[in-house]
């Protein structure tokens, strides 16, 4: 009798104690009541690789972007599968608040002067308050800097100016998948043949798969609905790899500029026909202003 | 005539669980905040949103973290925090559960500050282990509160940093906690 009280009274006893951590656990759980959760890094840079993610600097963060192109791998070994040639972009970019960013960049390809702002409209959430998708919208102009082509004729500075304006929708479905889907529209103030528009429309689609916690594969393609038929539509695959501060974005195209007016309006290589670049960006992100947060 | 303890014990128990809901002290403002110092960098972040409930009868108490709840003063890290460190999207919680020791002893009826030892369970990045701290309760005007500082390895929560960033963040956090605790009315 005596044993078998002991061993109930054994067994009870931390069951009861438990339960109670549980109880209380569970008391506060409801306390916290449900929250409102921020979908984070759906990409993991401001680009795909071309063309910009939903995504911005920060508060207080400047990005140090380095990009280059490469000549086409189809030159083969002997310009190192193109190498020895490249097209690079320089870009500073910072975020002014939490919703707005802003960016200045020098490309080689026709010495092109950039600069744009992005804010960010939505952020997709779920919980207590519920967003299911982030949307950003981006305003640049890019400046052609080249001497001029035909310098016997009046050139006006306006005729420098290319306008870009895009809407960029993204979802990011689950935490290894995320998808983007903009639309374009490319201003250009002076076009070099009559059978060129003056104003694109283009189509983007864009997708991240992660595949570790730092390695990400990521593909992006452009669809131009009116541009002259020897142009060609940009697509690219790569692979985000990070590390700590830096972002190596590692990838395969068929362009060779870097800036909105450049790869949507003026590529004319195709997959193909092998016309393939090896093209990478770096990003250092540096933190200029620290978050102040009350204490 | 053993009974007769069991037979309190029980009496005890069973009273415990009926009579503790007026017992129990709450607070959902508790400040968790931790460091990783190493020569190159400093990483800190600090949470003014945890919960804690606060067991006066028994000495149980349970803390519940929000991971996304961590402010900091580096915004990529916190990203990196999220995203790479912590996984709070499939992690979102850190939780601690666990009671004083020998919290009988204590005679808490005067104002004053009492070290404790405190064990339980902590559970970090999905991994839970047991653990025993050092804290300080202290009781004034009927207010209850609650301190601890101590350190956590990263391992011990299975939190990998890469190679590449290794030699820049410390292994070992320092987290403080403290929390004032207010009485529970449901």
């Amino acid at each position: 009798m005596k044993h078998i009280i002991y061993i109930l009274v054994c067994l009870f006893f931390p069951v009861l104690s438990f339960a109670q951590l549980d109880e209380m656990e569970d008391l506060l759980e409801n306390e916290m009541g449900e929250r409102t959760d921020y979908a984070t890094a759906t990409f993991k840079s401001t680009r795909v690789i071309n063309g910009h993610s939903v995504e911005r600097m920060q508060k207080g963060d400047l990005d140090f972007r380095i990009s280059h192109r490469f000549g086409s791998v189809k030159t083969g070994a002997y310009e190192l599968f193109g190498i020895d040639h490249s097209t690079s972009l320089l870009s500073l970019e910072y975020g002014i608040t939490d919703w707005l960013m802003l960016g200045i960049g020098r490309g080689t390809y026709k010495k092109t002067f950039s600069g744009f702002a992005k804010f960010s409209l939505l952020r997709q959430c779920s919980g207590a308050k519920n967003i299911p998708i982030s949307a950003s919208y981006l305003i640049g102009s890019e400046l052609n800097s080249m001497h001029w082509l035909n310098p016997e004729r009046d050139n006006y500075f306006s005729s420098r100016l290319s306008y870009i304006h895009q809407l960029l929708i993204a979802r990011k479905l689950n935490r290894r998948i995320s998808l983007q889907l903009s639309g374009l529209i490319v201003h250009r103030n002076l076009v070099e043949t009559i059978s060129e528009n003056n104003d694109l429309y283009v189509a983007g689609i864009a997708g991240r798969i992660k595949i570790t916690n730092r390695l990400a594969f990521c593909s992006e393609y452009f669809y131009t609905f009116n541009n002259a038929s020897n142009y060609t539509n940009p697509f690219s695959i790569g692979f985000d790899i990070e590390t700590g501060s830096h972002v190596f974005q590692i990838h395969l195209t068929n362009t060779t500029a870097m800036q909105e007016a450049g790869f949507l309006g003026d590529t004319m290589d195709l997959w193909s026909e092998g016309n393939i670049h090896i093209g990478f960006n770096i990003t250092r992100v540096f933190t200029l202003k620290k978050q102040e947060h009350d204490s | 005539m053993i009974l007769k303890p069991i037979f309190t014990l029980l009496l005890i128990s069973v009273f415990t669980v009926v009579g503790f809901s007026q017992e129990k002290y709450f607070t959902k403002e508790a400040e968790i905040t931790f460091v990783s110092k190493s020569e190159v960098i400093v990483i800190d972040g600090t949470n003014k949103k945890s919960g804690s409930i606060f067991n006066i009868n028994t000495g149980e108490l349970v803390f519940i973290v929000i991971v996304d709840d961590f402010d900091f003063h580096i915004p990529l890290a916190e990203e990196h925090f999220n995203e790479n460190y912590l996984e709070s999207e499939v992690y979102p919680k850190a939780k601690f559960k666990g009671k004083i020791k020998d919290y009988q002893k204590l005679d808490l009826k005067k104002d004053g500050t009492y070290p404790v030892i405190v064990e339980g369970e902590m559970k970090i990045h999905g991994v839970t282990k047991d653990v025993t701290e050092k804290g300080i309760l202290s009781i004034e005007n009927g207010e209850i509160k609650a301190e601890s500082h101590f350190f956590i390895l990263l391992k011990d929560y299975n939190i990998k940093i890469p190679s590449l960033v290794s030699d820049k963040v410390n292994e070992k956090i320092a987290i403080s906690v403290s929390a004032k605790y207010k009485p529970f009315n449901p």
